[in-house]
């Protein structure tokens, strides 16, 4: 919504001894606040100069009975150049209003009773809402505690009073000298459980706070205008007790993420509210168990590899852990746990654990990926009409002119990409969905790539690229996959190879076994890969400037998929790419050696 | 001349298809449910059936199965037609429950399926 007006000064009187109140009518049809609300007055010039600038804010100062475009606002007067400059400007002057900015306004639930405790010129928003309140016939129950020096210095009284008779639900007490705690709870007794507001100046706003703390009223029933009570006495001390050890660790119990602290084994020795209600365990039943109590459901390889980080390498594993809760049902987190250590010596004491629930983020990028799985299928129908309607177009084509042929021939060429652009989707979501691995198969690696290379060549030899295959593994090899997952990892690779390569060079494909993997790695004599961009280089849908300049189709996802479907074997990816010397993209997976005796 | 059905709930596909057939010199018929071809198959005994695994009413797999079992037509070719590239397990049913070949609507251009067909009318 617009937070800037231009306003017309309409009006400008004395309604109560040195308290002025100007009146604007904004350059708009309606003006939408809240009762509680403030505003900026911004001023074009300031004839007296004011150290605190043009700008002041003011309380907006609304009776509903004027124009919706027609607020006011009201102030004592004082040396305030601001303040002098405004009494000054006559009518129809133009000045700047931004806003309503402020939250101090009226409980939404009507049936919360309120309790004003005003002094002097705080009355103004407190003045906005009882009318607002009395126009709109709101059955809230409301009392007002108004406090001046005199009857002369009480301004808006009269008003007051007659919206008392308009609205049986007010109570007005009017009262000269300041507010006591006798004359609050003696006028108060009557309400139960209220939303208490304290408007005035600073001092009595910290004064009446203070009264109303003593009296067992807790802080977040009291309003005041914006970060009046920071400064007080009591929330001081409030402050002093979050520094101390308990106050630190009451901040922790009561943190709603998922919060551990365990001993160099895994013991529990702590956990917070926020573990309590992600594992549904109590903190009783979680101390001095481990985290397997709800954890345990990943494979073998996934906590070896956090413990060695955590235990062995002393550094902070960050993962998504699939976990049970004490209900039964399955949950999503994305943890971080790291070490901590003696600082005298070094020595490990524990480790830190703090999850967050992501299971309904899952459940959103799932259904996401659904959606692509879906749409790809049904594009496939219209899809194969348009590549087949095309042949037939071609299979007839002597009725056609040379523009028309060629017309029909990119036409199949661009339904032919289409298709190759949904399978890519398709092969995707498979991957997303985790689809794709299910099916596994018994794959002898040797004569898989070499199938592959076959099948590759055909591409290759249309960018004028040779594949050179050195594969370093003797004998006959193993391993269970899935192929096409497989095939998909080594295509995306191979191509991408030729892709971003100049013509007329070589791709590489190494095969080797190292430390119980099958490392693949597949290199070319392309550019350097930016150093911008190598980070976001596997990140699903990222493609770089650099490579958008050499090929501008693709999908962004073949990297992606090379990454997840290793991963998902518990293997790795990687890439090395410097200057002068080949750029080398590799994947590992776990051998399953299966030895062939033939 | 040599009959062939086309079963294909798309329109589109199925005219597509009846053109080229007939082009080729095929007499067409044509059904666009799995009940339909049930009933044309043992109409109009056709030399060669195409059917789409997926449609309404029987899905290919269901008018397999019937026709197999029919003593009539155990060595009626039958090319089942997919729209899945990606769908192992569905050829393999397929070709289970004694379909003789298969073709991938997005991955084989018309003039695969007319060679195919070829065979299968002078074997």
């Amino acid at each position: 919504m617009e937070k800037v007006y231009n306003a017309v000064i309409i009006d400008c009187k004395e309604v109560a001894e040195d308290a002025y109140e100007v009146g604007f009518e904004l350059n708009c049809e309606n003006f939408y606040f809240t009762p509680g609300q403030y505003v900026w007055v911004v001023l074009p010039e300031l004839r007296y100069p004011d150290e605190h600038g043009n700008k002041r804010s003011f309380s907006i100062v609304s009776s509903f009975k004027s124009k919706n475009n027609q607020i006011s606002c009201v102030f004592r007067k004082s040396d305030s150049g601001f303040k002098k400059t405004l009494i000054s400007m006559p009518i129809g002057s133009t000045v700047r209003i931004d806003g309503p900015f402020g939250f101090c306004t009226l409980p939404q639930d009507e049936a919360v009773p309120v309790v004003f405790l005003v002094g002097g010129i705080g009355i103004t928003s407190v003045f906005t809402m009882i009318s607002h309140a009395t126009v709109n016939k709101s059955p809230r129950r409301i009392i007002l505690l108004y406090a001046n020096k005199n009857l002369e210095r009480t301004a808006y009284l009269s008003e007051l009073k007659n919206l008392q008779q308009e609205n049986k639900n007010i109570t007005l007490v009017s009262h000269f000298g300041d507010l006591t705690s006798d004359l609050i709870v003696s006028n108060t007794r009557d309400v139960v459980n209220p939303t208490w507001y304290i408007f005035g100046p600073e001092v009595m706003v910290l004064g009446i706070g203070e009264i109303l703390t003593k009296n067992n009223i807790q802080l977040d029933k009291i309003e005041t205008e914006e970060f009046r009570l920071c400064t007080s006495k009591f929330y001081k001390e409030n402050i002093e007790v979050i520094k101390t050890d308990d106050g630190f660790k009451m901040a922790l119990d009561n943190a709603y993420n998922h919060i551990i602290v365990t001993d160099s084994d895994g013991k529990i020795v702590y956990a917070n509210h926020g573990a309590e209600i992600i594992t549904g365990y109590s903190i009783k039943e979680m101390l001095g168990n481990t985290p397997r109590l709800w954890g345990g459901l990943m494979a073998g390889d996934f906590y070896k590899s956090l413990w060695k980080t955590i235990k062995e390498d002393g550094k902070v594993f960050e993962g998504e852990f699939t976990n049970r809760k004490k209900s039964g049902d399955i949950y999503i987190a994305r943890a971080k746990i790291s070490p901590f250590f003696n600082p005298k010596n070094n020595n490990l004491i524990g480790f830190v654990g703090a999850e967050e629930e992501i299971t309904k983020e899952k459940e959103i990028e799932r259904k996401k990926t659904e959606f692509v799985s879906i749409a790809s299928h049904q594009l496939r129908t219209p899809v194969s009409a348009l590549n087949w309607l095309t042949e037939a177009l071609q299979f007839n084509s002597q009725n056609l002119n040379p523009k028309q042929l060629v017309y029909v021939r990119d036409l199949s060429v661009q339904a032919k990409r289409l298709i190759e652009l949904i399978e890519d989707l398709l092969d995707f979501s498979r991957i997303e969905l985790k689809t794709a691995l299910q099916e596994k198969h018994q794959i002898d690696i040797s004569s898989f790539i070499n199938k592959f290379v076959k099948e590759m060549e055909p591409y290759a030899a249309s960018k004028k690229h040779t594949i050179i295959l050195n594969v370093k593994i003797t004998g006959p090899l193993t391993i269970e996959i899935n192929e096409k997952s497989l095939y998909n990892m080594f295509q995306n690779l191979v191509s991408n190879a030729i892709d971003y390569s100049p013509d007329n060079t070589e791709v590489n494909i190494n095969l080797e076994k190292v430390d119980g993997f099958i490392k693949a790695s597949v290199s070319n004599k392309g550019p350097v890969i930016p150093d911008d961009e190598k980070p976001r280089i596997f990140e699903r849908f990222y493609r770089g400037e650099s490579v958008r300049k050499m090929k501008q189709e693709g999908t962004g996802l073949g990297l992606y998929v090379v990454k997840t479907v290793a991963e998902e074997l518990g293997g790795k990816v990687g890439f090395e790419s410097e200057e002068g010397k080949d750029t080398m993209f590799w994947f590992t997976i776990p051998l399953k050696l299966i030895n062939k005796t033939k | 001349m040599k009959k062939i059905l086309v079963a294909e709930d798309e329109e589109v596909l199925l005219n597509v298809l009846k053109d080229r057939f007939e082009a080729e010199g095929w007499e067409v018929t044509t059904a666009r449910d799995g009940e339909e071809a049930v009933e044309s198959i043992k109409k109009t005994r056709p030399d060669l059936v195409l059917l789409d695994l997926l449609m309404p009413k029987k899905d290919g797999f269901e008018v397999l199965k019937e026709i197999r079992g029919d003593p009539e037509f155990k060595t009626l070719p039958i090319i089942v037609v997919l729209s899945n590239l990606g769908s192992d397990e569905d050829i393999k049913k397929a070709l289970a429950l004694g379909a003789n070949d298969y073709f991938v609507k997005t991955q084989h251009p018309m003039s695969e399926i007319v060679e195919k067909a070829k065979k299968y009318e002078s074997s």
